[in-house]
């Protein structure tokens, strides 16, 4: 319960903090959640990870679907993924929920 | 083979040059002295190409509705994003469409309430080189006409990202700028100062001619508006709807002597400068004649009793002569079918080779030259997207042209480009024991039927490779790209199925050609066509990027769409701005 509690606070905080904030506030969100809600740290790291890998695959996926693929089909051939945009959208939520989950791991070691 | 503008009762060359174009005296001792020239041997192993372009006017006599149509492909290298964009500009005074380059306030092909405009290269040496003796590496002072002069001196100081801001010092001569020198030399031509005379230099207003050709309302205003042209020179071609066509071929042109700036010339004193320019009333142009139309492809501007100097290279040839012989004999003329005209294929150059290739004989060939052979004896001398024939041919041709004249210009000590294929099928069809025939690295004497089948034995091995890489068709060969302005693969379009070479009206070459093509019949209404290659947008993520391509790759056009004020709601318009906020 816990946990699923981090993930979204972690998410919904993230998205409201990336409307007025660079990318990289993801990351202090996921620090301050991890603050506020004790964790062991192999938990707090799932948690910043998942948390932030769920935000921006959404994200993404939005931002993608207005302009039908078409964009992220020659970003994905740019970067060498065979024009998947599936699979740009998987490394850019990845790319995220690295540092989500970095940050969270690091906000559960302030705690101690 | 005509000229953009022949010399004709109704509209007839200059009687005589306003200028004195006696060659200089010491021409033979100082300036046609090629063997001097430390150059080293360059021969040139491509095909005649270049990028050209296409226009020409059909007059009301010529027309099924009794109007004016005129054409214009202009042909450029084919980049996304495009360089052009599509645009109406309509002011209380003025209402024209067509396209323009980005940044340009003006319509540069196109067509207003009254009139239609159009424009091909000139083709003109407009650029000409002198060599001067500064006294020393100071570059304070030169010799000119018997003392040493001054030089005026400016600093170009050319910022470097990341670097020192270098500072250039340009010394400039009576002549013009020195472009080459020591610390920047032109090639082969290391220890030497070379000013430049370049008419981009002297003041002109060339916007200024799209000002008034977009306001244009007859010949008389085309005819004011095509003055401001001065470089670069262009073949500018017209018609209105009160049924008048016209072309000039404008620009500032100097008059020169024959030979004049073909090489560099003596620059101690002043012999060799320009004695003056051609009167702007002087530059061929023609107005509603005879023949029913006027035409331009970078071909000669004027036949030989054209009292000036034609210098500058012209494009190739072909393209003029076919379109020159269409408009001849086409009447009752259609939209239909200017636009299967821009989009024609038929190369003249295959049809005048195959007079000559078809002479081998077929006893001599092996069983695989005999299916090249017959491959390209079936051809219809047409470089459609499919035809294999062309591929047989262009590779037969290549072989052929190396063979007649890779000995004799591999030996030659001085810059010399391959001559052209229209002097190749003149000779030979002129003199099938051309000496030039011979290969001069062996001691027997080669015929051209040894020519003709040995060309065929090499361009054989070739086309068996491209057979074995499933690439015999003629746009598998061609591999026509439309690459992104920085090359990024994703961005740009590749291996794009299309016909065409730089031999025949529809001129898609690897990487150029017709990028717009624009069809305007001048009716009261006028009625237009236009695509270009690429799409409104410059946003690689946009579906406007690139959506014209696969029409126009299939020779299809949009009708233009001048738009009026009552039009304002229409539904086909997807979105407005307000500026007035």
């Amino acid at each position: 319960m816990k946990f699923i509690t981090a993930v979204l606070l972690i998410a919904i905080l993230s998205f409201i903090a990336g409307l007025f904030l660079p990318w990289w506030s993801i990351a202090i969100v996921a620090l301050f959640v991890m603050v506020l809600v004790p964790m062991r740290s192999g938990k707090a790291f799932l948690s910043g990870f998942v948390g932030i890998f769920i935000l921006w695959a959404l994200l993404a996926v939005w931002i993608d679907s207005k302009n039908a693929g078409m964009l992220s089909h020659k970003i994905a051939e740019l970067f060498n993924l065979g024009g998947s945009s599936i699979l740009l959208i998987f490394i850019t939520s990845l790319a995220g929920a690295l540092v989500g989950g970095f940050a969270a791991l690091t906000g559960s070691y302030l705690r101690r | 083979m005509k000229p953009v503008v022949p010399n004709t009762p109704e509209n007839p060359y200059p009687k005589k040059a306003a200028v004195d174009l006696s060659i200089p005296a010491t021409a033979d001792s100082l300036y046609f002295t090629f063997k001097n020239d430390d150059v080293k041997p360059i021969y040139e192993n491509k095909p005649e190409k270049g990028i050209g372009s296409n226009n020409w006017a059909v007059g009301p006599s010529k027309t099924n509705s009794g109007r004016p149509i005129l054409c214009n492909d202009p042909h450029l290298f084919l980049t996304l994003p495009a360089y052009y964009y599509e645009m109406q500009i309509t002011t209380p005074s003025l209402n024209v469409y067509g396209t323009c380059f980005p940044g340009i306030p003006n319509i540069l092909f196109g067509y207003n309430d009254s009139i239609a405009f159009g424009f091909t290269a000139a083709g003109r040496d407009v650029e000409d080189f002198y060599e001067i003796r500064f006294r020393d590496s100071t570059k304070h002072e030169y010799w000119f006409n018997g003392k040493w002069m001054e030089a005026t001196k400016r600093i170009e100081p050319i910022e470097i990202k990341g670097e020192k801001t270098l500072y250039d010092t340009i010394a400039y001569t009576v002549f013009g700028p020195v472009m080459y020198d020591r610390s920047f030399p032109a090639d082969n031509q290391k220890d030497k100062y070379l000013a430049v005379r370049w008419t981009a230099h002297d003041p002109s207003n060339e916007a200024y001619m799209f000002y008034l050709l977009n306001h244009g309302k007859n010949y008389n205003d085309f005819a004011a508006a095509v003055k401001y042209l001065n470089c670069p020179g262009l073949n500018c071609v017209f018609a209105s709807k009160s049924g008048d066509i016209a072309i000039w071929h404008q620009g500032e042109f100097a008059a020169k002597w024959k030979g004049q700036g073909d090489f560099i010339m003596p620059g101690t004193d002043s012999t060799y400068m320009w004695r003056g320019m051609i009167p702007q009333e002087e530059n061929p142009h023609m107005k509603n004649p005879d023949r029913g139309f006027v035409s331009s492809a970078n071909q000669l501007p004027a036949g030989p009793t054209y009292p000036y100097y034609m210098d500058g290279k012209a494009g190739p040839l072909f393209r003029g002569y076919i379109i020159n012989r269409y408009l001849d004999s086409m009447q009752d003329i259609s939209i239909d079918d200017m636009k299967k005209m821009q989009n024609d294929n038929y190369s003249t150059v295959a049809e005048f080779a195959k007079k000559i290739l078809l002479m081998t004989d077929e006893n001599r060939l092996d069983s695989d030259e005999k299916k090249y052979f017959e491959m390209y004896r079936q051809w219809n001398n047409r470089k459609d997207a499919e035809a294999k024939g062309a591929t047989v041919f262009h590779e037969w041709w290549q072989a052929l042209r190396d063979t007649i004249w890779g000995d004799e210009f591999g030996r030659t000590t001085v810059a010399m480009a391959q001559p052209a294929d229209h002097t190749l099928v003149e000779s030979l069809l002129k003199d099938t024991t051309y000496s030039y025939i011979d290969n001069i690295n062996t001691l027997q004497k080669e015929t051209l039927q040894d020519v003709l089948v040995s060309s065929l034995e090499k361009a054989t091995s070739i086309l068996k490779k491209k057979e074995q890489e499933d690439k015999m068709e003629w746009w598998k060969g061609k591999d026509t790209r439309i690459g992104h302005l920085i090359e990024i693969p994703a961005f740009s379009r590749y291996h794009v199925q299309t016909g065409g070479g730089y031999d025949v009206i529809n001129a898609t070459t690897e990487n150029s050609g017709p990028s717009w093509r624009m069809i305007v019949q001048l009716t009261d209404q006028a009625e237009a066509y236009g695509i270009y290659v690429g799409g409104q947008s410059g946003n690689p993520g946009s579906k406007y990027y690139d959506n014209f391509i696969d029409d126009w790759v299939a020779g299809r056009y949009y009708q233009l769409w001048m738009m009026k004020k009552k039009e304002s709601g229409d539904k086909r318009i997807i979105a407005t701005i307000d500026f007035s906020n």
